[in-house]
């Protein structure tokens, strides 16, 4: 099931750090830099990215197997080091390595292009919403909070129905008919949440923004001559960047369960390609598939999702850092 | 006033102003040093202090003198990160090492502080009747009645019109002015015989500081009470304390009954502070002398003395060596190897005024080039909670910021 | 204490700037707050107006809304012949050049992120004609190919790769036209950066550490320089100056007290000087406006009023002040009785007459008008401490 995001409590937790609010009493060292567990965290990520991306090449070069293929060899569900299949199999006979690996890429693919679409669309309009204040602020908010209104599930469900193309034609005699041009189920996971995230996003923005363009400079240099674009853009915008930068790695993790909670009702990414998400779908039933099919993946994604939202809080942190000095 | 807040104190031996042997608060080489992840961070130094009951002693410093760490630091209000070394005591009993049980017992009934924030040291979320019988009940043995009794005694001597309507407010209901003396109620409740006041009026206008100053002089006078006065301003200390002593870069450079201090002042900050303030009584667009410069890093102090880096009169030895506090013999010390105030050249209040001139094109300003390294620029430990100080490199030169 | 009238203000041709009955009211939640009311301004070219008072008595709204950040609700702000309140938005941009703000706190003034070379140069670069540069013409080129490839994909049908890259292109292009008028890209003018340097000098910093340096490696009083060097690198006549002083330790003050002077007297900068320290304000100005709750109470020399306060409101002021000096430690005073009455619903006639030991049914009535004591001050009371005088010849030539 997708986990929501508090808005509330990230939203007051970014625009503190834009008024340098009062900062951990402790003072401890993992300010400084991204502290001992801030480097795990990047390592793995950035682990998990390369091998994502050299997904084909890693298939090509025989380290991994072929994901969707069954082997015709190894029984179903076979254990943690089989021979030959070091994460055994799931239950359609397929390597479970080969699978998480390019399973990595279309986990990684609609998360960061999720957070991507709603950092962009909700990232602008809630600059411009707290920068601007007024009709602009009050439209736009209304346009946010009729968005959150909607049960997000329910949101990315119908929008997902909305943008699948249609079941290719069958002609007559049984022959499948070209399906005509449509989005794949990747581009369609991605813009639908990340419409879902859009107004979460933009809200967050809109809290920083609006903390940010209440500052004095920001009236210094309306009263130099400054046209409200250039304020926002050179003034505000880059004050807002590292926080919705920690936000948007945090969006990132749940934006990949997002995607796992759709594929367990069916919709995510399509078999047999893989994702995360998909994997633990199919595995699920904890009595009659296979457990590492199952938890692997799990593991996987938990570890993952740890690491971002943990980078995220560093990332704050540093930057708060850096405000509450002056 | 018959009012059961004062109850206690009565049953407690009344002591005579002025005329007391044994010291109310006793203050030995106290030092005060925070954890930092750059080293520690010396805010009070070497600090020895006296107080008699029905005394006011005034501190006064600039944001980094160290001045609101060291009156946190005598009630024991100090976080985890800082050590204290010295001694402390109270009514004859040592405080530096109390434990947290011990300090409560003491917290409210005998020592209270008043903080400069009327709007953070109340909470908001609570009436005001709640807050301030919250250490009345701590306390005292008093029924329910007696406690509210007591809070409607105490709002009326701190001068609230309508206490019973006001036991019921909350915070935001009421003016600055009122809240800080809310605030001094609730320090009262009790009836301590000693009490903090940090820069209880920097926050407030200056009709209102005059109210509250007032306030605070005629509970002392009642209760007999000893108060520490902790201000940047020279004006309030000058018109409110007995005695006084100023602070800079975490020690006590100058300490003097306020007569002696302003008149025959010996420390060359203490002069150069007052030839920098502006004054009612210096005619229009007199140039006033400001002290170059920037208070000392307390994370790597200089080695000499710690104002020799600003001071005029520095000489080899004052960038070698720290002076010690000495004592001319009259209960005049002062911290300074070449101390100002040769008789015909003392600099007083009235030579400042004699000796003022006005600006004219050309005079020199004061530049200020010291730029902190960008490593270097870590926030300072917090203090009780609130933000950190600035980087100890680069002070925090906010008046109402805490040192 | 309220007063009304424009008995203080001198010669409109003498005058700089020039505030008639300036009005500011906000509507919040609870009601109309009366943050100034009926206040009239003439400000001298080469001088220093002190404008003091407690909080809440409208000095900084009125300094902003001389500078139209925002406008004022009535009234009329004329400089240079115009009247500010009447232009149109683009006429007022660009006339905003001239007058410049300094504000109280140094932190919150600065932009953390931006170098101070930056900061101080933005008042300049600002005015730079924009041309074409090499970002506006890559953000056209993608925006046209961004928007025929999507077009064509909409019409075509089918979305495949070149789809992705149509949009792709069409944002990358709108973010870089974007960009291109929010300033960037522009051309480094050398001559700027020469400017930047001399105004760092003049405000006694080293143009060559500070210049690329952040804010917050910065102290308060170094901060405060910085935004000195903002509002003076544009060649302002005008600088309102909001409590420049009051979120600095005692002994920067002085420094940078030194400074402002200093630097009107290079530059021939005029000054307005709002303030809650009388102290401060006697210091550095010419002439001295006193307000209490949104209007204006007495204005004068700083030595006049000060010596020989007319308006009630002023005496209690003076003599709340704790002066550095023992002596006047029993000094008489009458203390202010009650408290500041809300602004929300300012007591009618003369505002002060809540708290004012002089008042009676006249002052509950009327609005005081100000009037002349003769030495160049005005007041604008009913029962002054010091006569007025009745100034026939102006008065009639003023109607």
């Amino acid at each position: 099931m997708p986990v929501d995001a508090p808005p509330a409590a990230v939203e007051a937790q970014a625009a503190v750090g834009a008024t340098g609010g009062p900062a951990d009493p402790e003072g401890s060292s993992a300010k400084r830099g991204l502290g001992a567990v801030g480097w795990v965290a990047a390592s793995w990520l950035i682990f998990v990215i390369l091998v994502a991306f050299l997904a084909p090449v890693l298939e090509s070069t025989e380290i991994i197997k072929d994901p969707v293929s069954a082997d015709a060899e190894a029984g179903p569900g076979a254990p943690l080091f089989t021979e030959g299949h070091i994460l055994g199999t799931d239950k359609s006979r397929r390597d479970v390595l080969s699978r998480l690996v390019w399973g990595a890429r279309s986990s990684l693919i609609v998360g960061v292009g999720a957070v991507a679409v709603g950092m962009l669309v909700g990232g602008a309009l809630g600059l411009i919403s707290g920068f601007r204040r007024g009709r602009a602020d009050t439209a736009l908010s209304s346009l946010f909070d009729i968005l959150l209104a909607f049960p997000q599930l329910v949101l990315a469900l119908s929008l997902v129905a909305f943008l699948k193309p249609p079941p290719p034609e069958v002609a007559t005699d049984g022959d499948v008919v070209e399906a005509a041009g449509g989005l794949t189920a990747i581009q369609i996971l991605i813009i639908a949440i990340g419409i879902v995230a859009i107004p979460l996003l933009a809200r967050i923005t809109r809290a920083t923004s609006l903390t940010w363009s209440q500052r004095e400079f920001v009236l210094a240099g309306r009263a130099q001559g400054a046209r409200g674009l250039r304020l926002m853009i050179r003034e505000v915008l880059p004050n807002v960047l590292p926080a919705m930068f920690s936000v948007a790695l945090l969006s990132i993790g749940i934006a990949i369960i997002a995607e796992g909670g759709l594929s367990v009702l069916g919709v995510g990414v399509e078999p047999p390609q893989a994702s995360w998400g998909n994997m633990i779908a199919e595995n699920r039933s904890v009595n009659r598939d296979p457990l590492n099919a199952l938890f692997v993946p799990m593991v996987v994604v938990f570890f993952t999702v740890m690491a971002l939202n943990y980078l995220g809080d560093a990332v704050r942190e540093r930057f708060d850092v850096r405000e509450s000095s002056l | 006033m018959s009012a059961p807040s004062l109850a206690k104190t009565a049953d407690r031996p009344l002591r005579t102003h002025d005329g007391d042997d044994e010291p109310l608060l006793v203050v030995d080489n106290l030092s005060t040093t925070f954890a930092s992840d750059q080293g520690p961070i010396r805010a009070v130094e070497d600090v020895t202090l006296r107080l008699q009951r029905g005394r006011t002693l005034g501190i006064v410093g600039e944001s980094g003198s160290g001045k609101s760490v060291l009156s946190r630091s005598i009630m024991g209000l100090v976080p985890a990160y800082a050590t204290r070394t010295g001694s402390i005591r109270y009514e004859g009993t040592e405080l530096l090492d109390a434990g947290p049980r011990e300090l409560r017992k003491i917290w409210g009934a005998q020592m209270a502080m008043v903080f400069q924030d009327p709007m953070t040291a109340l909470n908001p979320v609570q009436k005001i009747g709640a807050q301030i019988t919250e250490s009345i009940r701590e306390h005292l043995d008093y029924s329910k009645t007696q406690r509210r009794d007591t809070a409607i005694a105490l709002l009326r001597s701190v001068g609230i019109p309508e206490p019973e309507r006001r036991l019921k407010q909350y915070p935001h209901e009421l003016s600055g002015g009122m809240r800080q003396r809310v605030v001094i109620a609730i320090a009262l409740a009790c009836g301590p015989h000693l009490l903090f006041a940090d820069e209880p009026t920097t926050a407030l206008d200056v009709t209102v500081q005059a109210q509250i100053l007032d306030l605070i002089e005629a509970q002392q006078a009642e209760r007999n009470m000893a108060v520490i006065l902790v201000t940047h301003d020279l004006g309030v200390v000058a018109t409110r304390a007995d005695e006084i002593a100023v602070m800079y870069g975490g020690r006590i450079v100058e300490q003097a009954p306020t007569q002696v201090l302003f008149r025959q002042m010996r420390h060359p900050y203490t002069e150069a502070l007052l030839r920098s303030i502006p004054r009612l009584d210096l005619p229009s667009h007199t140039r006033l002398e400001a002290i170059s410069g920037r208070p000392p890093d307390l994370l790597h102090p200089p080695q000499g003395c710690r104002f020799a880096a600003r001071c005029p009169y520095a000489q080899p030895k004052c960038h070698a060596e720290e002076p010690e506090l000495v004592d001319d013999g009259t209960g005049h010390l002062f911290r300074c190897w070449y101390p100002v105030g040769i008789a015909s050249e003392q600099t007083t209040i009235d030579s400042v005024v004699t000796n003022a001139h006005v600006r004219q094109v050309g005079d020199e300003i004061a530049t200020d080039d010291v730029v902190a390294d960008d490593a270097a620029t870590a926030p300072g430990p917090a203090v009780d909670g609130r933000p950190p100080a600035a980087p100890a490199s680069a002070d925090a030169t906010l008046a109402e910021e805490d040192s | 204490m309220a007063g009304r009238g424009h008995a203080h203000l001198g010669d409109p041709a003498e005058a700089l700037l020039r505030v008639e009955d300036l009005h500011v009211r906000f509507r919040t939640g609870r009601g109309t707050v009366f943050a100034v009311t009926e206040v009239s301004l003439d400000i001298r070219k080469g001088e220093t107006l002190g404008l003091v008072g407690e909080s809440g008595c409208g000095k900084s709204t009125t300094g902003r809304a001389i500078m139209q950040l925002p406008p004022p609700t009535e009234g009329r702000v004329i400089y240079d012949g115009q009247d500010l309140t009447q232009l149109r938005p683009e006429d007022l941009r660009r006339s905003r050049t001239k007058l410049q703000m300094i504000f109280q706190d140094p932190i919150s003034s600065l932009n953390p992120r931006r170098k101070v070379e930056d900061i101080v140069a933005e008042g300049l670069k600002i005015w730079q004609p924009t041309g074409w540069t090499p970002l506006a013409i890559a953000s056209l080129v993608f925006t046209v190919v961004g928007v025929l490839v999507t077009l064509s994909m909409f019409l075509g049908g089918g979305v495949g790769a070149l789809g992705f890259f149509g949009v792709m292109a069409l944002l990358l292009g709108v973010a870089l036209g974007l960009m291109h008028f929010a300033g960037f890209g522009q051309p480094v003018d050398p001559t700027m950066a020469t400017k930047v340097d001399e105004i760092l000098d003049a405000v006694g910093l080293d143009p060559t550490t500070a210049r690329g340096r952040r804010p917050h490696q910065f102290s308060g009083g170094q901060c405060q320089r910085i935004s000195i060097a903002r509002a003076v690198v544009t060649e302002p006549d005008l600088i309102i100056c909001d409590e420049p002083v009051s979120a600095l330790d005692v002994s920067v003050q002085a420094q940078i007290l030194n400074l402002l002077e200093d630097l009107k007297a290079r530059y021939g900068l005029t000054l307005v000087f709002i303030a809650h320290d009388l102290a401060v304000v006697k210091n550095v100005s010419d002439r001295v406006a006193v307000m209490y709750l949104g209007r204006l109470c007495e204005v004068g020399a700083p030595d006049v009023i000060y010596s020989q306060p007319a308006h009630p409101y002023t005496q209690l002021l003076l003599d709340a002040i704790p002066e550095p000096d023992p002596d006047l430690r029993h000094k008489e005073r009458a203390p202010l009785q009650g408290e500041l009455p809300s602004p929300l619903a300012p007591p009618s006639g003369c505002h002060f007459r809540t708290r004012c030991p002089r008042a009676d049914e006249v002052c509950v009535e009327v609005v005081p008008e100000m009037a002349s004591t003769g030495d160049g001050r005005f007041v604008a009371c009913h029962h002054p401490l010091v006569e007025t005088v009745v100034d026939i010849g102006t008065a009639s030539a003023r109607g």
